[in-house]
């Protein structure tokens, strides 16, 4: 028998091939609204511009376009930037940690955020959104994060509007197989802190009480991992990834231990 | 002699304390840095005060030091220290010396030279108490607070406030107090400090002080805040003719602010709504050019927020904030540059201080809007005419002084009322924007109020509406080149005397501006923007059509802990800024360049 096939017919099978595909190269999660509390008690700075639910994650997706991924991450607040950065938002340093199925992986991050990756948890491509310019975030990775710096991804242009922060960058700059949709992820929400301590990249403290600038609910030593949230998944629990202890001079005695997520 | 073992016993004592001390003790210089800025334009005019456009200045080369000290010394205190050279007119043709040279201005000014001056500096005690969780004794830019009632203040010139601020826990999961004791500058002080008539000051200013009072905390899911602040302005008072018995004082103004704002989440529709209410009571001084009202006022101030981002429509959020500035609302520390307090964009830019010939291509940021009482920044024909609604003259408190071209101005918020509505929607990676806003005033009035005369026309019946749409796209082609387009219309109308129609005036801005922008290589972004807006303003005696284009070029080069930056611009048109009845060929060319090292 002959098949017949009109041409609404056959750019009908074309798009659902097309949008089967796009399906195919994108990866969504979501995160709980109300846990940007980092372990589960940590508080936002005083001052006024750190907006209630500014570092609370909504939802991570990462999409690939062509050559390119698009990443984007929601929070639970509108951006604004009264530091005028000219991005589109100012308080939020976001770190989205990609195992992208290439061979190998690390485990350990750096201070500032004071966490490492459980083991068969490990990472090999961290992508920056922040506000400042990204020759500044490449800048401050080389200066302060030594090997792990090769491992940066930073977009050429990061833009906030709405409650979305978004970047693309390069798959070749990813490496791994492109198949968004297959690799694990992992999300740390931080704040741009324009002029951080000598050891940090970038990001703001937490200490045992809240400051103008600073987070409270923590230790004012680094063994308190310097998150406000994560990533929760069916085997990554906010709490249990960011739980820790410390020492009586501030030593670490348990540091935070993160997980990754997968679909 | 018998020699006692004591000096070895001493000297491992004071080693070992030496020791604790040093180990106890942690200094850190970040953010200390080095900046130096380039002006040049075809104005070529310098200024002896401070090299900036608002002083006046728009060619010269100047530098700045600042040096940032924070001391942790111990688990408990910490101590800060910010050092700056004051030398904003210190041009690098004047060679850096005290002697004024190049100046014609024979008094030679501390900002001439190469002076530092103590910007700032502070004392923080987390001390471990239960009821104390950190106290702060010096300096602050106070932003804990709101900006309707104790805001930011960065006036560059007098620096930040300086003061007392204690903060601990309620017996309630997650509530807080925080109480705040404010130096407040003279120049804040009613009356810039002169006292209750003309022109007298007295030793009681230097002791005078805003205190305020806020807590917050959390009802089931809702977040509260409020706060209560007073202001006692005081003169001396004494009756008795000796000061051997000590000098009494009296209060001759109040100010008082009271809010309460709350926010919450009801079926995925973010709420905040806040409610502001303020006194200010002082016998009448019939002084224009005073900060504070001529006399006593009350007022109140109403914003209510609904963001509605989880809706049916993906890609699509919506943003509405209804508004209601009382014209009386006053709180003499309220944010006055360097915030944003409303939803609203507000006015164009590109117009700022039309009239004046060093900013012929207005302001290259949008406008932020500020809580402080408004300020009129170019009169004319006896009411201001950059802002309609203003008294000629009126010398409030938002601050627009000591900033370039390249940066955002103020205007005031007070008298404002109405509603802003923005909503973002992006489809196939194209972000697109729009806002409506539609203003009333609660200066509308007819012969009105006399302790407001020094802010507000006496006859006003003014209407704005602000449109703007924005859309984005990123050409996924040389690592990304951002293109941005923005179209914006605001239309004034003020029949001033209704029974006047020969003060009728409208105004009407209209303008687009494209941008394409792109990293040209790993440390350097750059793009480039053409704008062309026109302003025509219609009135029963004259109907003026002004025009200008401003192309401009923006770049940008990052190093680690180095940063540089430049933008050009280039202004042609045509016009009658003074409303003089002549038109004229307007061009202007003027860029600002800075590098600053971090460190």
């Amino acid at each position: 028998m002959k098949l017949r096939t009109s041409p609404l017919h056959t750019l009908a099978v074309a798009a659902a091939l097309a949008l089967g595909a796009a399906t195919a190269n994108a990866v969504e999660f979501t995160d709980p609204r109300g846990d940007d509390k980092g372990p589960g008690n940590y508080t936002y700075p005083t001052d006024g511009v750190y907006k209630s639910g500014s570092f609370d994650l909504v939802k991570l997706s990462a999409v690939k376009s062509g050559n390119n991924v698009d990443f984007s991450v929601d929070v639970a607040a509108n951006l604004e930037d009264p530091w005028g950065m000219g991005g589109g938002f100012a308080v939020q340093m976001v770190f989205i940690f990609i195992k992208t199925g290439a061979p190998g992986g690390r485990s350990d991050t750096w201070t500032g955020i004071n966490a490492k990756f459980a083991p068969g948890h490990e990472w090999n491509k961290v992508v920056v959104l922040s506000p400042q310019k990204k020759a500044r975030v490449t800048g401050e990775a080389e200066a302060k994060l030594a090997a792990l710096a090769k491992d940066v991804v930073v977009p050429n242009i990061t833009r906030g509007r709405g409650r979305t922060i978004s970047g693309t960058v390069p798959l070749s700059e990813l490496g791994g197989d492109g198949n968004v949709d297959g690799w694990s992820y992992q999300v740390v929400m931080q704040s741009n802190e324009g002029f951080p301590a000598a050891t940090d990249f970038l990001t703001r403290k937490v200490n045992e009480y809240e400051g103008q600038h600073r987070y409270g609910g923590g230790h004012d030593g680094d063994c308190d991992p310097h998150i406000m949230d994560v990533l929760d998944g069916p085997d990554a629990k906010q709490g249990e990834m960011l739980a820790y202890e410390c020492g009586p001079a501030g030593e670490s005695k348990k540091i935070a231990t993160l997980k990754m997520v997968k679909k | 002699m018998k020699k006692l073992p004591l000096k070895p016993v001493v000297a491992a004592a004071m080693l070992a304390m030496a020791a604790t001390g040093a180990m106890a003790q942690k200094l850190d210089f970040g953010g200390s840095n080095i900046y130096i800025k380039f002006l040049d334009g075809d104005q070529r005019r310098s200024s002896d005060s401070s090299g900036d456009t608002a002083s006046g200045a728009d060619q010269g080369q100047w530098s700045e030091f600042e040096l940032r000290i924070k001391a942790t010394i111990s688990r408990q205190v910490e101590a800060g220290v910010r050092l700056q050279s004051r030398s904003p007119a210190a041009y690098w043709t004047n060679f850096g010396f005290n002697n004024n040279e190049g100046f014609t201005d024979s008094n030679a000014r501390p900002q001439q030279s190469k002076f530092m001056k103590l910007r700032g500096a502070y004392v923080l005690l987390t001390p471990g108490y239960s009821w104390l969780d950190q106290a702060l004794i010096g300096s602050s830019d106070w932003g804990q607070f709101d900006p309707f009632t104790v805001g930011v203040v960065r006036y560059i010139d007098r620096d930040n406030y300086n003061g007392l601020y204690f903060k601990g826990s309620l017996p309630v999961r997650g509530a807080t107090w925080e109480v705040g004791r404010l130096s407040l500058p003279s120049y804040l002080q009613s009356n810039y400090g002169q006292g209750p008539a003309c022109c007298g000051s007295d030793d009681t200013q230097f002791n005078e002080a805003v205190y305020i009072g806020q807590l917050k905390g959390s009802l089931g899911p809702v977040k509260l805040a409020s706060s209560y602040q007073f202001f006692n302005d005081r003169v001396l008072a004494d009756t008795d003719g000796t000061d051997l018995n000590g000098r009494d004082s009296r209060t001759f103004a109040k100010n008082k602010v009271a809010m309460i704002k709350a926010e919450g989440s009801v079926a995925g529709i973010d709420l905040k709504g806040a409610l502001y209410g303020s006194t200010y009571k002082a016998p009448f001084f019939d002084q224009p050019w005073i900060n504070s009202p001529k006399s006593d006022v009350r007022g109140k101030a109403i914003k209510l927020d609904a963001a509605f981002a989880s809706l049916p429509v993906k890609g699509l959020s919506v943003n509405y904030q209804y508004f209601d500035i009382g014209a009386g609302y006053y709180s003499n520390t309220a944010t006055r540059r360097e915030s944003d307090v409303l939803l609203t964009e507000g006015s164009e830019a590109a117009w700022y201080k039309w009239g004046d010939a060093i900013w012929l291509g207005g302001a290259a940021k949008d406008y932020q809007q500020a809580p402080s009482s408004a300020k009129c920044f170019v009169s004319g024909g006896g009411r201001c005419r950059s802002d309609s609604g203003l008294a000629a003259g009126a010398n409030g408190l938002v601050d627009n002084d000591f900033m370039d071209f390249d940066e955002a101005p103020n205007e005031s918020v007070q008298g404002w009322k109405g509603h802003t509505l923005v909503a973002n929607y992006e489809i196939a990676k194209i972000p697109m924007a729009l806002e409506l806003t539609r203003l009333g005033y609660n200066y509308n009035w007819q012969n009105g109020s006399s302790a407001l005369a020094n802010y507000f026309a006496p006859f006003n019946d003014r209407r704005t509406n602000i449109g703007v749409f924005k859309i984005g796209y990123v050409v996924p082609a040389m690592g990304g080149i951002e293109l941005g387009a923005k179209v914006k219309r605001v239309l004034d109308k003020n029949k001033g005397q209704i029974s006047n129609a020969a003060d009728d005036r409208e105004t009407r801005d209209n303008g687009y501006t494209l941008t394409a922008g792109n990293q040209l290589f790993g440390d350097l972004y750059g793009a480039l923007s053409y704008g062309r807006y026109t302003r025509d303003i219609r009135t029963p005696g004259l109907n003026v059509d002004n025009e200008k284009s401003i192309t401009g070029i923006r770049l940008s080069y990052n190093l680690a802990g180095f940063e540089t930056g430049l933008l050009s611009q280039w202004v042609s048109g045509d016009g009658d800024p003074g409303e003089t009845g002549t038109r004229r060929d307007i061009k202007q060319y003027r860029m600002k360049a800075f590098v600053k090292a971090i460190f």
